[in-house]
């Protein structure tokens, strides 16, 4: 009979010496401030070669001439990889055999499918002569016309959106609603593109060997990397070892392997020598994926006392030519209002451009930011404060889906971050504030909410006779610290001190810590950890338990509690025992423990599960020039169990830092005639410098979910996103009376 | 393939030398803030670089007959720090400072600014509104001229191809003189202006305007220098009326394009907007100067 061991049974915070909770500061800190972490591109293994793409500078059309000799004779050049010796692939880049399978530019043709996509690879012995080769090759076209932007075509209704979510949802009757409703709001935004601008751009270091392949390469997702190329190179996954110990930054582009990372790796197969590639800032604006720029048309219906009647989100986005990414940015309205009908909807155009991808709270988002624009829209047009608005409409039960919250403890945001930001009493009107120095000041809000979500990860714990211990998973720091958080929970999973224990992670043969993405990563593979931590915790307990000798014998179905490198009986806690001494007696170096997590079905079928959050901004305009700053930001949000509560603040200012640069910065900007991009580098695509970025506070409030996993750790990772846009949105129009539908909000339009 | 030559003389001769032999484009690297940016974007293949910072002199800040010789390699940071320089043109040394960010300034230069041409370049209307003039070194010597004769268009100055400025004067000023310049960028740092605006006042006692200069940048192909702006200046204690006058002789002058960065409607908005407030720092840095 198992023995009652189950950690998951006593909240691990409650428990004496917890590591879950504590507020430690990353623990790879030291080595990438003293610049000792090594980054996939730091790598030179012996005989390296560098390879640069050639990328093309037309959106739609085919290469109809590179002048290979020419780069070929330049000094230092090796090899030019073009469609006609590109090493054989197993398996075609243009394959979808699964949705998650996205197609690559792997110059499979001379087709050109979007500007900056791939079109040759030169590789040379120096950086200097592969950049300067790759400009020889002077590629000539045969250019079509672009096809850019929303209206550049007819629309469909793509066959799913998102991962997997129908393109159109409905409950109730909103036309009955609107046509019902005492005030209406009928408003259309739009966001544009966005484009992946982690400070380390895509990057590989590859080396084969016979058949085995090893890699330096930044990736939020090292198994489904390895398989993904195990499946295109006709390989066994095994024989690909992948090293991802630190990445600057992931936000979705590194969750798949991107082309241009295969294109390295099939330039080190060319020439039988390791080859470095690495994206330049400019290459990042195609072949990584983006945000997909939105047109959103919300209508909202409601009673003359604020009660809405209807709730109708429909957004028109792009993707590309051949491919299926569809951003499912109306799904923002499934979760937060209580309407007695919702309908969304999508539509989407094909352009010449990379096939939008996952980037940070991909649709959430987008569609937030217009969301919490039409509900600020609809407070007013009930002469509703909106935070008493967004109250009188509060769903105590998901909206969609009439499911119960697993958790929610939005309430309690709403009124701690009004109180931090000091919202009573905001003039319900416009342009009723200034400040000393004459700046008019507004005042808004925002609701935040980002689904939590679980997948599939494995960990492996090892406890030591020496008191020591070891916990593997192949995990992904992408900076947001989950190392940290990780072993936070490793050292609770087997009962040790964080300094007692060696934790692994970052490179792919340890076991797959699943994907970096969906705010799941600490659920998931802090769950996997638990699970292999409780299984080495079972086996000691096993070898107490039916040793005589041990103070433990006979514990049976009272079973024991883990900690400090001790087993204690749960119901009698004088009667323990050491690691070390149950080891010892049982002639044993150490025990093991493997587990497995993935969310629980049942669960998942009874709850809807969602962090959520509340933003207040404040804004300051200059009334002759329109020109504006954000001068307060206050978050606060309930995310379940918070692991590290350090690094949680740190990823919700990062992502309220990034909501802010939704509303008022970030743009991709195509040229209509060729289709490029005309701001493809930090100088022109803007991001807020650390002066614009405000005085920021970011609440934690306390929640306890039973359901969402046995740690109840929903996801921090996306949700400040959200909320924050539209809260800086709405300021703007509380200071200024003019509305902004079309974001970035253009200054000119202010004045 | 091609090729290119760097080269770092000793001398203005050795320098105007290698100009003139230069078989294809040759560019003059001072800080090479924009240069060494363009070179890496491919906009600009030169096939020669000069290198001016080992040319001694090219570097540094004199005080010569109560006006300032500021070297066309002067850093930024060099400019910033100069604390005579900054009492007599605040303006020109604020402008200055606003060039990129703390890293740019280690290098940026006024003479790469100016010869880079970009209309909407911080340093040039200061220095214009300041009456600055550039020493310009060639085959047949020197020649001095303003700072506004320099720049024709974007991208182009009136150099000849074995020209190159060596140096700024500042002229000394006459008493309660002072000059400011304001720029307008949606971010708070880093960007590029959209408009900017420098005025140079010299007061009476009385506090009356008796001279006045005012250039306007971004809101034209090179940055300009308003007559009808200073006229709107001088004679007054800038009253409400003078800064009206002012506004819109600043407005009537921008023919500026649409961009990301702002619309034609807007940037001569902006343009009378920050001429009067550039007007009120300046006249009231002179008053505090008499």
């Amino acid at each position: 009979m198992t023995p009652d061991i189950s950690l998951s049974q006593v909240p691990a915070h409650a428990r004496h010496g917890s590591s879950i909770g504590r507020p430690l500061t990353r623990r790879e800190g030291v080595l990438k401030v003293t610049g000792v972490a090594r980054y996939a591109a730091d790598n030179h293994p012996a005989g390296m070669l560098y390879a640069v793409l050639a990328a093309s500078r037309i959106a739609r059309g085919r290469v109809t001439c590179l002048d290979v000799p020419a780069a070929m004779a330049h000094p230092g050049v090796v090899a030019v990889m073009t469609p006609a010796n590109r090493p054989a692939l197993a398996l075609d880049p243009d394959a979808k055999l699964h949705p998650f399978m996205f197609r690559l530019d792997l110059l499979q043709s001379d087709a050109v499918r979007y500007a900056n996509q791939p079109i040759a690879v030169v590789i040379a012995e120096t950086l200097e002569a592969a950049t300067e080769g790759a400009a020889l090759l002077a590629p000539r076209y045969e250019a079509l016309p672009a096809r850019v932007g929303l209206d550049a075509g007819e629309s469909f209704v793509p066959p799913v959106v998102g991962v997997g979510h129908p393109a159109e949802q409905l409950v109730g009757d909103v036309e009955a609603g609107l046509a019902s409703a005492a005030r209406r709001v009928d408003a259309t935004y739009e966001t544009p593109a966005q484009y992946h601008n982690a400070m380390e751009p895509h990057a590989v270091v590859a080396a084969w060997d016979g058949d085995s392949l090893s890699l330096d390469m930044p990736s939020q997702g090292m198994a489904m990397a390895q398989a993904r190329l195990a499946g295109l190179l006709g390989i066994a996954p095994e024989n690909i070892m992948i090293r991802s110990p630190f990445l600057g930054g992931g936000f979705g582009s590194k969750g798949l392997i991107a082309g241009p990372q295969v294109l390295g790796i099939l330039a080190a197969r060319l020439v039988g020598r390791p080859v470095k590639l690495v994206l330049r800032r400019e290459q990042m604006y195609g072949p990584v994926g983006h945000r997909p720029p939105t047109r959103q048309r919300l209508r909202i219906g409601a009673g003359a006392d604020g009660t809405l009647t209807a709730l109708a989100h429909h957004a028109l986005i792009t993707t590309s030519t051949f491919d299926d990414f569809f951003e499912p940015a109306a799904d923002a309205s499934h979760t937060l209002y209580a309407s007695p009908a919702i309908a969304t909807s999508h539509t989407a155009v094909r352009i010449d451009t990379g096939t939008p991808m996952f980037m940070r709270a991909p649709g959430e988002a987008t569609g937030s930011i217009a969301l919490e624009s039409a509900i600020d829209e609809a407070a007013l047009a009930c002469r509703m404060d909106p935070l008493a608005f967004r109250l009188k409409n509060y769903a105590e039960v998901e909206p969609i889906s009439g499911k119960p919250f697993s958790s929610k403890a939005l309430r309690a945001c709403y009124a701690q971050g009004a109180d931090r930001f000091g919202w009573a009493g905001r003039p319900l009107a416009p342009r009723q504030m200034r400040d000393a120095a004459g700046m008019l000041v507004g005042w808004g809000m925002g609701t935040a909410t980002f689904p939590a979500l679980m997948f599939q990860a494995e960990a492996r714990a090892v406890i030591r006779r020496n008191g020591g211990g070891v916990v593997e998973i192949g995990a992904h720091d992408m900076g947001q610290g989950a190392w940290t958080a990780l072993a936070q929970i490793a050292a609770d999973a087997v009962g040790l001190g964080i300094e007692q224990l060696e934790f692994r992670s970052g490179t792919s043969d340890l076991p797959d810590g699943g994907i970096a993405g969906g705010s799941a990563h600490t659920a998931t593979a802090g769950m996997a950890i638990h699970a292999a931590g409780g299984e080495a915790v079972a086996r000691l307990a096993e070898l107490a338990m039916d040793d005589a000798r041990s103070p433990l014998f006979g514990a049976g179905n009272a079973g024991v509690v883990a900690r400090d490198g001790r087993l204690f009986r749960r119901d009698d806690e004088s009667r323990s025992e050491s690691y070390a001494d149950i080891l010892t007696r049982a002639g044993l170096a150490q025990v093991e423990g493997r587990g497995k997590s993935g969310g629980d079905p049942a669960a998942q079928t009874a709850y809807a599960m969602h962090a959520h959050g509340a933003v207040f901004a404040e804004v300051k305009v200059d009334p002759d020039l329109g020109q504006l700053r954000v001068t307060r930001l206050v978050g606060a949000f309930a995310a379940g169990r918070i692991i590290n509560p350090r690094m949680v603040r740190s990823q919700y200012y990062g992502g309220m830092i990034w909501g802010m640069a939704f509303a008022l910065h970030e743009e991709a900007v195509t040229d209509r005639r060729s289709g490029r991009m005309l701001n493809a580098n930090l100088a022109d695509y803007h991001i807020p410098v650390n002066a614009d970025v405000p005085e920021m506070e970011a609440l934690l409030v306390e929640e306890h979910d039973p359901h969402v996993n046995a740690l109840g750790i929903k996801g921090v990772g996306e949700i400040a996103i959200t909320g924050t846009g539209g809260a800086v949105a709405n300021a703007v129009w509380h200071a200024t009376g003019m509305r902004a539908r079309r974001f970035p909000i253009r200054i000119d339009d202010l004045v | 393939m091609s090729s290119l030559s760097y080269a770092a003389p000793a001398t203005v001769d050795e320098a105007i030398g290698l100009l003139a032999g230069a078989s294809g484009l040759a560019k003059v690297l001072s800080g090479g803030t924009d240069l060494l940016v363009q070179l890496r974007s491919g906009r600009t293949r030169p096939a020669l670089i000069v290198d001016t910072k080992k040319i001694p002199g090219i570097i540094g800040i004199r005080e010569v007959d109560g006006g300032f010789v500021i070297g066309a390699a002067t850093s930024g940071a060099m400019i910033g720090e100069h604390a005579a320089l900054a009492a007599v043109y605040p303006g020109v040394v604020e402008a200055t400072n606003l060039i990129g960010s703390t890293q740019v300034q280690g290098r940026a230069s006024l003479a790469g600014n100016l010869c880079n041409a970009s209309p909407a370049a911080d340093s040039v209307p200061a220095m214009i509104a300041a009456g600055a003039t550039a020493v310009i070194a060639g085959p047949k010597g020197r020649r001095t001229v303003p700072v506004e004769q320099v720049v024709t268009g974007p991208g182009r100055t009136s150099l000849a191809r074995d020209e190159f400025i060596v140096e700024f004067h500042l002229p000394k000023r006459a008493p309660r003189s002072a000059d400011a310049y304001l720029r307008f960028i949606p971010r708070t740092e880093m960007d590029i202006a959209v408009v900017g605006a420098g005025v140079n006042v010299t007061l009476d006692a009385a506090g009356v305007c008796t001279a006045a200069r005012v250039s306007l940048g971004a809101v034209a192909p090179t940055a300009l220098l308003v007559a009808d702006c200073a006229a709107a200046l001088v004679g007054s204690k800038l009253d409400e009326h003078a800064l009206a006058k002012l506004d819109l002789a600043a407005r009537d002058a921008c023919k500026p394009i649409d961009d990301k960065r702002g619309t034609i409607d807007f940037r001569i908005k902006v343009a009378g907007v920050l001429a009067r407030r550039a007007a009120a720092i300046a006249f009231e840095r002179a008053a505090a100067r008499s």
